[in-house]
């Protein structure tokens, strides 16, 4: 079974409160900010890693972004996939979510082809939840978002998710897309030594002029047709009201409460 | 900084993330019921942590000795003590066997100790003083094939916890000249007439499980010896003193840890609509104060790592290390808790055991006169 993780670097949660927003250009000014691997795609590595133990295959983790995100694939390798693939090229920079989904899926088909491709809910920094669905429908596959759990069953994948009123499984023909959830595993600590086995594992900077079907109108700022809107403070304030009545009377003020809330 | 590279962020990363979800836990359970982390240090084992500096063939990872330095600076964040207990199980001990071993105890020590199965400890002071060697009252007589070993120890760390120990005795009447006299010798804990004592309540450094050892005649075989008879002071010397350096990245942790959480504070306890940070320049000063001071300890406990990495003897600058780092602990904690205020002294805000470990750190593994004492022996 071949298995492909995307991955995406983004700023270390740690300094957060150090992150600023560029008001002109609307995009985070990230110099000097730690990157790590997004948290929910270390979730996604995990389901793999999993699978594999299972099933047996192989892991190639998948990821577009400055040279600098190598580091980042590293630590991929080192948590345990075999092999990893970086898209660092200026002309896929500025990219929005559909744009990404276009780019990665030209590095899919050129490394692959794969039975499974996984990634992580969605990103801490932009959490729009866009990119594996679309790089489902940009790959014509079947695509599953916020799944709990992860299996194959010699010929297909099964998945379930959770709704309001239960869990329902998925049965997903191979190859198809599945999303993450976070609370789908525990992700086990790195071991030192495969930290340092993870330099000796295969590690491939690919450029546009790699991926030689490449529609260079579908990709970077051209290819994206997100625009950011205008910045504005959410004001915050606290304010306290005290309920009175009987707790029959009072969880009823906290309903009407809660969907006034919802309906603004 | 110099020492950084891609391997090693992520040999931090990874020792961080080991901190706050194994060591954090476990560090509130030495804190509050004196629990010795058994489970962390064997997980510490299991990720590959114990072995670093360890050679590949012996199960090891064979990194440098700064690798192994990010890794005790990340643990010591999270907990002094947990800190300390890592040194014991893996430098102190494994270090001791790869160094000084013969094969076979290389082969029959090292694996489990690296895989965090099995867990060792060193028995050197005696109630007359950890450097007042020529009274020491345990002694070994060589009775046909065995040794027999009679005497006790104090302040045994890892003591009634691990699987076997490593102690001092005499085996002649100790020469002061030649420091000749004294064996090192493995002991494994179920050995008839190994019985443990008291655990003692100390003021930091808790979850330790330090304590007394005695040796009621104690059989063991004629090769159960580190090193060479009546010379204890070759593996002292080759093996232990020059890995103290490990004080340096354990009290250099603690420290960072200290003072990040009193800036955090300091930019966040408001008064009066002003932060304390922002309010008083004395507090400022004090804080860049002690930044300095950290750096420099930082730069000088890696510049020695890299020393040893390139094989020089850093013994003296280890003892250098380990006191100047206890000191500046006791110092940057104490400051801290004095910044905090009232609740910089309780407990749940979690400053004031770094003071009290810190404390430790004076007078553990050999006080700071004593190992200043020493110290003279090796520069001059």
């Amino acid at each position: 079974m071949r298995i492909a993780v995307c991955v995406k670097s983004v700023p270390d949660p740690d300094y957060y409160d150090q992150i600023i927003i560029d008001p002109v250009n609307k995009t985070l000014k990230r110099a000097g900010i730690p990157a790590v691997i997004n948290a929910s795609d270390k979730h996604a590595i995990e389901a793999a890693l999993q699978l594999k133990e299972k099933h047996g295959g192989e892991i190639t983790v998948i990821s577009m972004g400055p040279p600098a995100v190598e580091q980042q694939l590293r630590e991929a390798l080192a948590m345990g996939a075999d092999e990893a693939f970086l898209l660092s090229d200026r002309k896929v920079g500025g990219a929005d979510t559909l744009a990404t989904s276009y780019a990665l899926s030209k590095v899919i088909e050129k490394t692959g082809p794969y039975d499974l491709i996984l990634a992580g809910n969605e990103s801490a920094d932009g959490a729009t939840s866009h990119v594996p669905s679309q790089i489902g429908e940009w790959l014509g596959m079947g695509s599953l978002c916020s799944a709990l759990s992860v299996d194959m069953d010699g010929v297909n994948f099964i998945a379930t998710k959770k709704f309001e009123n239960g869990t329902a499984q998925f049965c997903l023909s191979s190859p198809c897309v599945i999303a993450v959830n976070q609370r789908i595993n525990k992700v086990r600590l790195t071991n030192m030594m495969a930290i340092l086995k993870a330099k000796k594992k295969p590690l491939t900077v690919l450029s546009a002029a790699d991926l030689p079907d490449l529609d260079e109108q579908y990709i970077g700022l051209s290819g994206s047709p997100t625009q950011n809107g205008e910045l504005h403070m959410v004001e915050s304030t606290k304010s306290c009201t005290m309920l009175e009545g009987t707790e029959e009377e009072t969880a009823a003020m906290i309903y009407d409460k809660i969907k006034q809330f919802i309906r603004e | 900084m110099w020492w950084m590279n891609e391997e090693r962020q992520m040999i931090v990363a990874a020792a961080k993330e080991f901190a706050e979800q194994e060591v954090a836990p476990a560090a509130k359970l030495m804190e509050e019921e004196e629990k010795y982390p058994r489970e962390a240090i064997r997980k510490l084992g299991e990720l590959g942590m114990l072995g670093l500096t360890i050679k590949e063939e012996y199960g090891g990872a064979g990194a440098d000795y700064i690798n192994y330095g990010l890794m005790i600076e990340e643990v010591s964040k999270v907990s002094h003590g947990f800190g300390l207990l890592a040194y014991l199980a893996s430098e102190l001990t494994l270090g001791l066997i790869e160094k000084m071993g013969t094969p076979e105890q290389v082969g029959e020590l090292i694996k489990k100790g690296v895989s965090g199965e099995k867990l060792y400890g060193i028995c050197f002071t005696e109630p007359c003083g950890v450097g007042n060697v020529a009274e020491y009252e345990t002694n070994a007589v060589l009775d046909g094939d065995e040794w027999v070993i009679n005497g006790g120890k104090i302040l045994i760390t890892n003591c009634g916890v691990a699987d076997t120990y490593f102690v001092v005795a005499k085996t002649s009447e100790y020469d002061p000249a030649t420091l000749r006299g004294l064996t090192y010798f493995v002991v494994p804990a179920d050995t008839p007439g190994v019985k443990f004592g008291h655990i003692e309540n100390k003021m930091g450094w808790h979850g330790s499980s330090t304590g007394q050892i005695y040796f009621d005649d104690v059989r063991i075989p004629k090769d159960a010896i580190i090193g060479e008879v009546d010379n204890a002071w070759l593996p002292l010397n080759v093996a232990l003193l020059p890995m103290f350096a490990t004080y340096g990245p354990m009290n250099l942790g603690s420290m960072e840890a200290v003072w990040e959480k009193t800036m955090f504070f300091l930019k966040n306890r408001i008064q009066q609509g002003v932060s304390l940070w922002d309010a008083h320049e004395s507090i400022r000063i004090d804080m860049i104060e002690m930044w300095g001071k950290i750096d420099n300890y930082r730069s000088a406990v890696y510049s020695a790592l890299e020393d040893e990495n390139r094989g020089e003897n850093i013994s003296a600058k280890s003892i250098a290390l380990k006191k100047e780092g206890a000191d500046l602990l006791e110092y940057v904690s104490s400051k801290c808790i004095e910044l905090h205020g009232g609740m910089g002294t309780v407990y749940e805000t979690g400053i004031e055991r770094f003071y009290r470990d810190a404390k430790m750190g004076t007078v553990g593994c050999g006080s700071n006169r004593t190992l200043m004492n020493n110290m003279v022996g090796v520069v001059f």
